[in-house]
Formats: C-alpha cells, sequence, structure tokens
C-alpha cells in the first residue's frame, strides 16, 4: 500500500529521495454527511477507481 | 489496509497542515457558493412580481427569464458536497494501524474528497453563472417593457 522507497532523483534539491508512495484513498472510511448516500456512493466508487488503476501500474 | 512496510514520509504533518487549510478555504467557498445563490433566488423572486404588475409580451419575457434563474439558482444550492468521513470507519480501521499508514491513508482520503468536492462546486458556479446571466436578461426585458410602455404612451 504504501509503495517501495524507490530512488528519484530530487529535481528542487539535485538529490535522491525516496519516491513517495502512490495516491491511496480509503473507499471504506468515506462517510455519509448528512445523509447523502448518493454522494457517498458515488466518491466511494472514485476511490476504488483509483486503488484499481494504481494495482493495474504495478 | 496495509501490506507493505511504511515509508518514511518526514513532511507528512506539512503537508497535511497545507491540506488542512486548503480545504477549509474550500468550505468558506462553498458557503460563499450558496449564498451567492440564495441572493440570486431572492432577486429572480422580487424580478418575477415586479413584472406580474403589467402583462405585455417584453414583461412575460422577462417573468419567464427570471423564473429560469430561479430554477438555475436553486440548481446551483442543490448539489451538496462533502460526503464527509465516517467516523467509526476510521477508528474500527486504524486504531491499531501504524500511524505513518493511517496518516497518509487519511490524508489521501481527504484529498480524494477535496477533489470530488471541487467538481461540485465547479458544477454550482456554473449554474449561478447561468442564474446571473438570466437574470441580466430579464432586467433588460422588464427596461425594456418599461421604456416602450412610456415611449408608446406619448406616442399615443
Amino acid at each position: 500500500m504504501t509503495g517501495t522507497a524507490t530512488q528519484a532523483p530530487d529535481t528542487r534539491t539535485n538529490r535522491a529521495r525516496p519516491t513517495p508512495p502512490p495516491f491511496a484513498p480509503d473507499p471504506e472510511i468515506i462517510g455519509n454527511y448528512e445523509g447523502n448516500k448518493r454522494i457517498r456512493d458515488s466518491d466511494r466508487r472514485a476511490a476504488r477507481e483509483i486503488l484499481r488503476r494504481q494495482e493495474k501500474k504495478r | 489496509m496495509a501490506d507493505e512496510a511504511p515509508v518514511a514520509l518526514p513532511s507528512l504533518d506539512i503537508v497535511r497542515a497545507e491540506v488542512d487549510a486548503v480545504i477549509a478555504e474550500q468550505d468558506r467557498r462553498g458557503s460563499s457558493f450558496d449564498s451567492k445563490a440564495g441572493f440570486l433566488l431572492g432577486i429572480s423572486g422580487v424580478l418575477i412580481g415586479l413584472a406580474s404588475r403589467h402583462a405585455d409580451a417584453l414583461r412575460i419575457a422577462g417573468q419567464l427569464a427570471a423564473a429560469v434563474a430561479a430554477a438555475a439558482a436553486i440548481g446551483a444550492m442543490v448539489p451538496r458536497t462533502t460526503a464527509g468521513l465516517d467516523l467509526r470507519a476510521i477508528r474500527n480501521g486504524y486504531l491499531t494501524t501504524e500511524v505513518v499508514v493511517a496518516k497518509q491513508r487519511l490524508l489521501d482520503t481527504r484529498i480524494h474528497l477535496y477533489e470530488r468536492d471541487e467538481e461540485r462546486l465547479s458544477r454550482k458556479v456554473r449554474w449561478i453563472k447561468v442564474s446571473v446571466m438570466l437574470l441580466a436578461v430579464a432586467v433588460a426585458l422588464l427596461v425594456t417593457g418599461t421604456i416602450a410602455d412610456v415611449w408608446l404612451g406619448e406616442a399615443r
């Protein structure tokens, strides 16, 4: 989930730095603010899609 | 959730503080758009009321434009923003998770929600723009109707 600490050139400091872990929102913790299930489900679906794309990249 | 050893994220708190600030600013923008939409709805109601005193083609057209502007203002108010976070799910999912992993997943989820809300706010802004344009048309039609009335009255 958090990725591996591979080295990538740091363009700001010109030093190698670990690449950040992949963007991984957790669909399970997306809530239901003001009881709007449609928005919750839509946001969860979008988060799952991001995770699926991250999985494919690996 | 975490299936690999976490990477050290030394600047996680700095990034989180920035995300907090940007999300707070997004909340303010959302409230301000809702207020604007409410104001536009009020103005539309006033214009419809003003136009109903005289029934001629221009004023009826102005009234129609104001009614559609009111509908657009309601359209701007309807899209709710923020699904928010499920606190119970956070508690159950992250209480025993590595600190850095928990912080990063929560950060990523909040950024995801921020991005989703930005799309919804853009829709709000589009509806507000439509409402403003239609109100401008309504005002132009009502003023033209009044000028035409005065002009025709003098001609008679």
